[in-house]
């Protein structure tokens, strides 16, 4: 095989090098008439290609984030302005708008903390679980590592209608007379386990369970998927340790998903079961509605430990993908490789062993061992240091750079801010002597929103501004994108930094209103401000959806193959990317996906063969 | 149509931006790319800079501005023993993770200002260094290592139980939709046993009044202790999750249904103590709007109870008050609080001692009324009901009565045959004819209301005797109060009076 020669630019057009070392596999004979695309339903609506897969969760992820959000909206005015009359509402939410003489509406507290539950389910499943990590791992995957496909596009599509039919019936529980489920998004029981115990503990817990319960089949359908395709479908030279950053994040954070949803289902089970069957896995001493329960001899607990089980690696789940794509984009925007290549993905797979390994430090005020605790602050403080290495990473890819500045990569710097941010507070909440007194405290909510909340959709952000070229073949608007960032940067933290003064002042999460308490009614200033904020952030993210939709059919047009001179396979499909996504040969890898500007060279794809001269480095 | 008009003017605003927008990006095109995309990068540059001063500056003064409601710190120092190790170890992890915070902002946004693309500007190529990289692992293990020592020594010692000759009081927190029940040891100090299963209206916790424990327990609903003391508080729960949480003490702890949990503390500061304290700043001395009197807010703080875990939807209105007062005036408190079973159970259906021996006495009153039908002689057939009793110098009977009267009408039932005959008598106290009034009103009373319990008038005949028919001596107050009686009288068929031939009977 030929040695290129060392020049300014790469020496070849990409076809040109597909041709000449790509690995011929034959997929066109096989697939004469790209039958899994002919019509209109197997095209849009049961697609097995990858790429539209990605775009269904994509945008049925969106659609669920304005929901989630709006319902935030609801209870911050609540919160924000309780004095204010809501009865403007009471077209959409009807009997949970209540009417005093005055005529001032008021949401009623049963519904306050249905939205608040609703808000946190959809969030942290719909929309940061599918919308996020199942967009872009679909997206990527195949294109990344030079894929054809997914091992298996059927299992793909069913994993999405799995989450689709999870969200209907999720949907369909806000229409209950009872309401939705409104124990919290952890569901802790006896709370979730007695319909007598709150309304959404009835009808609207058992669709909440069946619903996740789907969700969880989604996930797995995915996963494994993910896993097996990012194993067995790497192209010729690919090896793992070629990865681009993003595929590492996805496959470890599938692996995470893996491993620990089907023992959330395990937790929803026996949940079921006590719930009715007459069970008592989790209930014991139970004396409600003025009857003593027939349960003994179950504990609360062990849910939580199910529960989190799943829950802290979920944490995770939501921001691997996000540190897969902001690495991507800050490398390429900074036109320079990502720093310490090995760091990052050693420090994913420590956080992604780590992360099975503290769940308890969410349950350190729940009754168990404080002796037990011991182990938990050390593993979870541990989990500071590979952060504490991403970050720094991070940074150091941006120093000496030649950073360009668009929507992705402004993103890809916010996400950074915001991951400093919230993940310091981790090393306050990991602490037990100090989650003494912030556990279930506005720290706390502070906490997860700013470093798994608003990090995440920072990630998603660059995500979708960076790779929407290659969805869509054009491009967002850049001005509303840069005015999207902007808004979303400020206005994320007017809305999240306030609520650590009012956790550090020991005002708990999940309150309907201060008024009972003297020590927690002084932030009225403040919880308006707060709603505020709230509601203009939501209005720069509705920037978004406008200027995603609009982009799509009117955006400026994509006209070549690699817009942003980046070294990833993904950019040598051509623009309108078919099924099969490479129309000939299928391209071989050469290098690491980060050589930018080596030897003078802005950049040299992954497709390039080593050159004559080049200097050895990686 | 108010909410139409905004909608349409926020809808009317997102397409003006959209508008401009697209303006802008086809500006771009026609005044040459290069040198708009340079304006930009400029401005983008300067912007991230100015972010990062605005935002450093801003949380830092916040933070000044909100840190006398914060905990930890100027009013709000803990008032408990150990609360101060959390405010030290609170402290350090805000000075560690605050400089980390400035210094890694700062780097981050000054970075990407300083590195922004330009003319004729070229990228490092900077793929690693592992001296910069270990130095960057090693500094965050170092600090982690201090924060988990100090924190886990902190923890271990707030947390570790009461140990065997410690002296400490024990209270109990309980728990339910939607408040807390507080209950407190009589002074034996201990708390009874209780059963969920006992609970009822009368019996909040479900305490087993068969355990002696629980018969000097009190129950109150707002918490009060003495200051320097050291408490144990048992905290349960009848229902869902709750969580005893104390912000000003730095106690939280959740209450789990059939899983007692615990936390200890040692309250330091007085209220009074505590609101002298609020007094000094500025944030406390605005009047109180809650407060009809014009009072200043630091006169009517209060340590407060509330719930952290999500328990249903009255979950943000569980709140109680905390006291904290010297010993001596806790003494005082202590002393004016009453049992909760000597002043609502005791003596009541509820107290299952009365009804232990309720059922004895049934027992012992079928049994000689048994003997009296199986016996053809008369003698025996008079029964005196020892627990039928009157008020002083009525003839309205007391509450306690009705068991044994019950005892009768279903003696009365399950015999058919037989009739009673109510025989009422008193002491030889007073006047004699007052006596003999007062003896019969007393058997009417006894007759009327085993009529009004079922049984036929036919069946029932009622006398007095005054005080005519002694069975022990007037001249003792013991003697007295066995004279002062009713009689039940059982004969076959229609009630007649007994022959009092002889002597008076037993």
């Amino acid at each position: 095989m030929a040695t290129a020669v060392l020049t300014t630019a790469p020496v070849k057009r990409d076809d040109a090098l597909i041709e000449e070392f790509g690995y011929d596999d034959h997929f066109h004979e096989h697939h004469h008439g790209d039958k899994y695309q002919s019509n209109f339903v197997s095209h849009y609506i049961f697609s097995q290609d990858h790429k539209m897969i990605a775009k269904q969760f994509l945008i049925t992820g969106m659609m669920w984030a304005i929901i989630g959000g709006a319902m935030s909206l609801i209870f911050r005015m609540q919160l924000g302005f309780p004095e204010e009359s809501l009865a403007w509402l009471q077209p959409v939410l009807g009997k949970w708008i209540a009417i005093n003489e005055d005529g001032v509406g008021t949401l009623v507290a049963d519904f306050y903390y249905a939205l608040v539950t609703m808000h946190g389910t959809i969030l942290v499943f719909f929309v940061l679980t599918a919308g996020l990590s199942g967009t872009f791992s679909n997206l990527l995957i195949p294109l990344m590592i030079g894929a054809r496909d997914m091992a298996s596009p059927l299992l793909n599509m069913l994993s999405y209608w799995f989450f689709f039919i999870s969200g209907t019936i999720m949907f369909a529980s806000l229409f209950l007379s009872t309401g939705p489920f409104a124990g919290g998004w952890v569901a802790y029981p006896p709370l979730s386990a007695l319909p007598q115990a709150m309304d959404g503990s009835g009808a609207g817990m058992t669709l909440w369970t069946i619903s996740l319960v789907l969700f969880v089949v989604s996930v797995l359908l995915g996963g494994i998927n993910y896993i097996t395709t990012v194993l067995n479908l790497r192209t010729k030279g690919m090896s793992m340790w070629r990865l681009p950053l993003p595929i590492w994040a996805f496959f470890v954070t599938a692996i995470l998903g893996l491993l620990s949803f089907p023992v959330l289902t395990s937790a929803f089970f026996l949940l079921m079961l006590d719930r009715g069957v007459g069970t008592s896995f989790y209930l014991s001493d139970i004396y409600i509605g003025g009857a003593a329960l027939d349960h003994v001899g179950g504990s609360p607990i062990l849910y939580q430990h199910l529960f989190w089980f799943l829950g802290h690696p979920e944490v995770y789940i939501i921001i691997l993908p996000a540190f897969g794509i902001v690495s991507e984009v800050l490398s390429v925007n900074a036109r320079k490789p990502i720093f310490g290549y090995q760091a990052m993905v050693f420090s994913i797979l420590a956080i992604a062993f780590l992360a099975f390994i503290v769940w308890a430090h969410h349950m350190f005020m729940s009754g168990i061992n404080p002796f037990i605790a011991n182990f938990f602050v050390i593993f979870t403080l541990i989990i500071a240091v590979p952060s504490a290495v991403k970050v720094f990473n991070w940074i150091a890819t941006l120093y000496g750079g030649d950073i360009r500045f668009n929507p992705a990569s402004l993103f890809a710097i916010g996400f950074v801010s915001m991951f400093i941010s919230g993940g310091l507070t981790g090393i306050w909440l990991g602490n037990s002597a100090l989650d003494i007194q912030l556990h279930d405290t506005y720290f706390v909510v502070a906490h997860f929103h700013i470093v798994m909340g608003v990090a995440a959709f920072f990630g998603m952000y660059a995500g979708v501004y960076h790779w929407f070229p290659k969805m869509y073949g054009r491009f967002m608007n850049e001005t509303l994108g840069k005015l999207h960032f902007w808004g979303t940067l400020i206005g994320a933290y007017c809305v999240f930094w306030p609520m650590h003064y009012l956790g550090m002042a020991g005002v708990p999460r999940r309150y309907y209103s201060f008024d009972n308490f003297q020590t927690f009614g002084h932030f009225d200033g403040m919880n308006k401000f707060i709603t505020i904020a709230a509601i203009i952030t939501f209005g720069f993210q509705l920037l978004f959806v406008i200027n995603f939709f609009w982009s799509i059919w009117k955006g400026r047009k994509l006209t070549v193959k690699n817009p942003y001179q980046a070294n990833t396979l993904e950019w040598t499909t051509p623009i309108e990317t078919g099924h099969g996504n490479w129309p000939g040969k299928l391209p071989t890898v050469q290098r690491w996906a980060y050589d930018y500007s080596k030897d003078g060279i802005d950049y040299i794809p992954q497709i390039q063969p080593i050159m004559e001269g080049e200097t050895h480095d990686h | 149509m108010t909410t139409l008009i905004v909608f349409l003017c926020i809808a009317l605003l997102l397409l003006i931006i959209v508008q401009i927008a697209r303006v802008r990006d086809l500006a771009k095109q026609l005044r040459g790319k290069e040198e708009v995309e340079a304006t930009a990068v400029a401005s983008t540059g300067k912007g991230l800079l100015v972010f990062m001063i605005v935002f450093l500056v801003l949380t830092t003064v916040s933070a000044y501005y909100y840190k006398n409601w914060i905990l930890g710190f100027g009013p709000h120092e803990s008032a408990s023993l150990h609360g101060s190790s959390i405010d030290s170890m609170m402290k350090w992890t805000l000075g560690i993770t605050y400089a980390a915070f400035l210094l890694t902002n700062f780097a981050l946004f000054y970075y990407a200002y300083k590195f922004r693309t330009r003319k004729g500007h070229k990228a490092l190529y900077l793929s690693h260094n592992n001296t910069v990289e270990l130095v960057w692992t090693g500094i965050p293990a170092i600090v982690m290592t201090f924060l988990v020592v100090g924190g886990l020594d902190a923890w271990n010692d707030i947390m570790s139980d009461v140990g065997a000759d410690d002296n400490y009081m024990e209270i109990e927190a309980t728990g339910y939709q939607f408040a807390w029940q507080m209950r407190y040891p009589g002074p034996d100090g201990l708390l009874g046993r209780k059963d969920f299963r006992l609970i009822t209206g009368a019996n909040p916790l479900g305490q087993d009044w068969t355990d002696p424990k629980n018969h000097d327990d009190i129950l109150v609903n707002d918490v009060t202790l003495p200051v320097d003391q050291k408490v144990r508080v048992r905290i349960t729960a009848k229902d869902v999750l709750h969580d005893f949480y104390l912000p000003q003490f730095r106690v939280k702890m959740d209450a789990v249904p059939g899983l007692p949990t615990y936390f200890v503390f040692t309250p330091t500061k007085t209220t009074r103590e505590w609101r002298q304290s609020l007094s000094e700043y500025a944030e406390y001395q605005i009047p109180d709007p809650e407060s009809d009197d014009g009072k200043e807010l630091w006169e009517t703080r209060n340590f407060e109870l509330a719930c952290a875990e999500l328990c249903g939807k009255g979950h943000y209105s569980m709140a109680r008050v905390v006291t904290i007062m010297e010993q001596e005036d806790f003494d005082v408190w202590y002393a004016g609080q009453k049992s909760y079973y000597l002043s609502n159970v005791k003596g009541t259906k509820d107290d299952p001692l009365l009804m232990a021996q309720v059922k004895e006495r049934r027992q012992e009153f079928t049994q000689l009324a048994d003997n009296a039908l199986a016996t053809p002689d008369n003698d025996d057939n008079i029964i005196t009901l020892d627990y039928v009793t009157f008020e002083t110098g009525s003839a309205t009977l007391t509450d306690s009565s009705q068991y044994q009267l019950n005892d009768m009408i279903g003696f009365l039932q399950s015999n058919e045959g037989v009739s009673a005959m109510l025989l009422g008598h008193t002491d030889d106290t007073g006047d004699a004819a007052a006596n003999l009034t007062l003896s019969e009103q007393r058997a009417r009373a006894v007759r009327d209301y085993l009529s009004a319990g079922g049984i036929a008038n036919n069946r029932l005949g009622s006398r007095g005797y005054g005080a005519d028919r002694p069975v022990a001596d007037n001249a003792t107050e013991a003697g007295r109060m066995r004279n002062r009686r009713t009689e039940f009288y059982i004969v076959e068929g229609a009630p007649s009076e007994p022959e009092f031939a002889q002597e008076a009977s037993k």
